[in-house]
């Protein structure tokens, strides 16, 4: 076996001498047994597209004031971020994060070759793959079904709210829990007279089909695990609902209901890794201007409510949020004063183990490709934080490929 | 010759079990009454049924209920409003009508061509919607697809009414290509760009369609490798020929009728046999039914129902009747909120309906189509039960399993059912009937359909 130079210079100085030499994933491995279930990732999706450009907004670039005659927003209305570039007025809440130092925006984040089809790019997003099949495990539930996440009656993975079940939390045992309202969250019974003998008899009937024997196959198989869970999951989301409290200032809409429900849960001790919450409604194609304020004012107020609650809970050094969209919009507005699917585009952070302020560089207005900005961070360099510095796995081993994460996460010493 | 005959005798009998499937495939599911008279009318027959738009003395007051809902919408005050009323009706039309397949496939077609009145915020053209996919569901694709394109609903939710030539909306002319025709793969982003050019100036006026001259662009554009198209009637003409879109509808058919998961061989079978049949979405179905494909063993149970057509056919199982609007509302629980599907991709179906959300709303279900008194009006389980009412516990749950499953219950729960119904929790009479069809619906063999 040929000796490197490298290698001959391990042996003759011995492995302590060398560990300055070594790439920093070998600390990454070396950390894998201390992962950090205790830890909570909170991914909120703004699902649509978000208009990263009216969101983080480049307000002195005279590009994007051409590029966006009706739909530009004056600096006079923008939270300052750095020069040239401010923060919505109605992420208010979030704004007062970042001065805190709490609240991380990574800049210009996509990936290479963007596909302009939310549900291809959602499931780029979600399972981390460039190349995702119907079949890929979102890159969250890869973590979540690992042993230190998955052991003993834990629920790894949680969704509040309603709505389609996404791929990020479908991993290898079926779909994650889902709950919307606590208060339908008990089996049901029927009237008063044996109903606890019917509730019993439902949780008997799920588990004595017997996998192989059934002639539903693969789908009976499916079907009956997911009942079993579904009996175990509630009780256990129930008991943590009625110790957890949520007194925020939430807005009524859905985004509302479900961050105060991860609150609550969070407060009450659900120990669950990864919380998934979704805003609908970024699709602003046309008529974007009142439409995509209202929902970054629910998204303000929201989520301000949210942290608000967990740091009232003593939650706030064991929780990070990533609110993330699959795509940008285009730079040039449309006919239609809205925006069409875009490419590269902003990204939140937001916890007390983060490292606050601009991360990335800014995407440059003079040079798209096929109209779009290009990315200046890969999505999966913010994965890589989250998987190496937050919750302390490998992130190498679950991307299936090393990513240098962004350094949005403190790293504990 | 694509997607070959199934012929009684050689390839298996036309029982029972047989009928029993045509008739949840292709319907909502029947009464032992309706399959035994399918058996004796034979495959051919029974098939040929299937496709019938008439719906006798229930025409006129369908027509009616058209009217009504149009009525309560134009009269909503409120966003919301609109809604439940909406439901109600089509739901209420489902239970009833003697042409399930014309409904069901009004049902795929809204979940293919997904619009939501979240967007469009007008309940009449969400109605008129419906009666174009349920009139022109079983037709030629290209007339549907060409239809949709013009319709009121559908110009407000993917912006078409917008689009100017000044700066064209992509987002019709990008769902036409990725959902509706061809699948993604099968276009060029240059492409969605010349197809939205194409239909610039597709508006509506006084509530229709109107090309605003305007506002169209009347260059020539080049689109899926086709040179000088002027109007977005020719884009659609050319997505329709293009062969992936045969593939691509013959998947989706195939998830509704057949599989939740079809392999590559049995997509462009059917592929093939819309390619034959011009894309005649009727003529397909009717091949596909009566195919040896269409009956192999394996599809027999290769469905997870999805909520409409899961409590529809249990409803029309027991001649049941329900608040309608309200059962809209515990069918949104269950992840399917009619004329307000998630998104432009609609229900992706199979396993995605399931999550613990929705299973403890299927249970919510079962026990109010069980138990009544809610927005279930009572159902008359001593009449559907029969003799068994009285017999024991064997005997009651084989009957209750067969007029509400098909008989179609693991061995396993049957014994559970059964030791249950002759236990002193399964009570006596109607209240044993009542406690074992809550039981039986709450099954998960229940939701295979």
């Amino acid at each position: 076996m040929a000796t490197t130079r490298r290698g001959f210079l391990v042996q003759a100085l011995g492995a302590a001498a060398t560990l300055p030499l070594l790439p920093r994933f070998a600390f990454a491995r070396a950390a894998l047994a201390a992962a950090r279930p205790d830890r909570i990732v909170v991914l909120l999706d703004l699902a649509g597209g978000n208009d990263g450009l009216n969101t983080v907004v480049p307000h002195s670039d005279p590009l994007y004031l051409a590029a966006r005659p009706t739909l530009r927003i004056e600096a006079a209305g923008l939270l300052p971020l750095a020069d040239g570039l401010g923060l919505r007025s109605e992420l208010a809440p979030l704004h007062r994060r970042f001065e805190a130092g709490e609240l991380a925006i990574v800049q210009g984040v996509g990936y290479p070759n963007p596909d302009l089809s939310h549900f291809k790019s959602t499931d780029i997003w979600h399972s981390a793959s460039l190349t995702p099949t119907e079949y890929s495990p979102g890159w969250i539930a890869r973590v979540a079904d690992r042993p230190e996440f998955a052991g003993s009656g834990r629920l790894p993975l949680i969704m509040c709210g309603g709505g389609p079940v996404p791929r990020a939390i479908v991993g290898s045992r079926g779909p994650a829990p889902q709950v919307d309202r606590i208060d339908q969250l008990r089996p049901a019974a029927g009237p008063e007279a044996g109903a606890a003998a019917r509730v019993a008899e439902q949780k008997a009937i799920a588990e004595a089909i017997s996998t192989s024997g059934g002639s539903g196959g693969a789908a009976l198989a499916f079907l009956r695990d997911a009942a079993r869970a579904t009996q175990r999951q509630a009780v256990q989301i129930e008991q943590a609902a009625s110790k957890g409290r949520a007194s925020g200032d939430y807005p009524a809409a859905p985004l509302g209901g479900a961050l105060r429900l991860a609150a609550q849960l969070i407060g009450g001790g659900l120990d669950g890794s990864a919380y998934y919450v979704r805003q609908d409604g970024y699709d602003t194609h046309a008529f974007q201007r009142d439409q995509h304020a209202l929902l970054l004012r629910d998204l303000g107020q929201a989520l301000g409510a949210f942290w608000d609650d967990v740091v009232a809970a003593g939650a706030a050094d064991r929780v990070v949020v990533l609110a993330w969209s699959e795509f940008g919009r285009r730079v040039a507005e449309n006919g239609s004063k809205g925006t069409d699917h875009g490419a590269a585009a902003p990204l939140f952070v937001l916890g007390k183990g983060v490292r606050g302020g601009l991360h990335g560089a800014a995407p440059r207005l003079d040079a798209l490709i096929d109209k779009n900005l290009v990315h200046t961070t890969d999505f999966r360099r913010v994965y890589a934080a989250l998987l190496d510095d937050w919750l302390e796995v490998d992130s190498t081993e679950l991307l299936g490929e090393r990513f240098e994460p962004v350094p949005v996460i403190r790293r504990s010493s | 010759m694509n997607l070959a005959p199934y012929v009684v005798g050689r390839d298996g009998a036309f029982g029972p079990a047989q009928a029993a499937y045509l008739l949840r495939r292709a319907g909502f599911g029947a009464t032992p009454a309706e399959r035994e008279q399918a058996v004796r009318g034979g495959l051919e027959a029974t098939v040929a049924a299937q496709f019938t738009l008439d719906e006798g003395r229930l025409a006129t007051q369908f027509a009616a209920s058209g009217v009504q809902v149009a009525e309560q919408c134009s009269g909503a005050e409120k966003l919301g409003e609109e809604l439940p009323p909406l439901q109600g009706a089509w739901l209420g039309r489902m239970v009833a009508t003697r042409a399930p397949l014309a409904e069901k496939l009004a049902l795929f077609w809204h979940g293919h061509f997904a619009t939501s009145i979240d967007k469009v915020q007008l309940g009449v053209a969400m109605w008129q919607q419906y009666e174009l996919l349920r009139a022109q569901g079983g037709g030629r694709f290209a007339t549907l697809v060409d239809a949709v394109a013009r319709d009121p609903a559908m110009l407000h939710w993917l912006d078409g009414n917008s689009n100017e030539k000044t700066a064209p909306n992509e987002n019709f002319a990008r769902e036409l290509f990725e959902l509706f025709t061809l699948g993604i793969g099968h276009y060029s982003e240059h492409d969605i760009r010349e197809a939205a050019r194409c239909f610039t100036g597709w508006h509506l006026k006084a509530g229709r369609y109107w090309r605003n001259e305007r506002a169209h662009d009347p260059g020539r554009k080049r689109v899926l490798g086709r040179d000088g198209l002027e109007d977005g009637t020719e884009v659609v003409a050319v997505a329709v020929e293009q062969p992936a879109c045969a593939s691509f509808v013959a998947g989706k058919l195939l998830r509704a009728f057949v599989t939740d998961s079809p392999d590559a061989a049995a997509i462009e079978e059917v592929a093939g046999a819309l390619r034959e049949e011009q894309l005649d979405i009727g003529a397909t179905l009717r091949r596909l039914f009566a195919s040896r494909l269409f009956f192999a063993p394996p599809h027999r149970r290769a469905r997870i129902g999805g909520p409409v057509e899961w409590a529809v056919g249990l409803l029309r199982r027991v001649g049941g009747r329900a608040k309608w609007s309200a059962l809209g509302g515990a069918l949104a629980e269950m992840g399917q909120s009619l004329f307000q599907p998630p998104n432009v991709k609609g229900w992706d179906g199979g396993r995605a309906w399931i999550s613990s959300r929705t299973l403890l709303a299927r249970g919510r279900f079962a026990a109010e189509f069980a138990y009544g008194g809610g927005f279930v009006v009572a159902v008359d389980w001593e009449r559907i039960a029969g003799d068994a009412i009285a017999g024991d516990g064997g005997a009651l749950v084989a009957t209750l399993a067969d007029v509400l499953l098909d008989g179609q219950i693991e061995a396993s729960t049957r014994a559970r059912l059964v030791a249950f119904a002759d236990s002193a929790d399964g009570g006596s009479g109607a209240e044993r009937a009542m406690r074992v069809a809550q039981l039986l619906v709450s099954a998960p063999e229940a939701l295979l359909q």
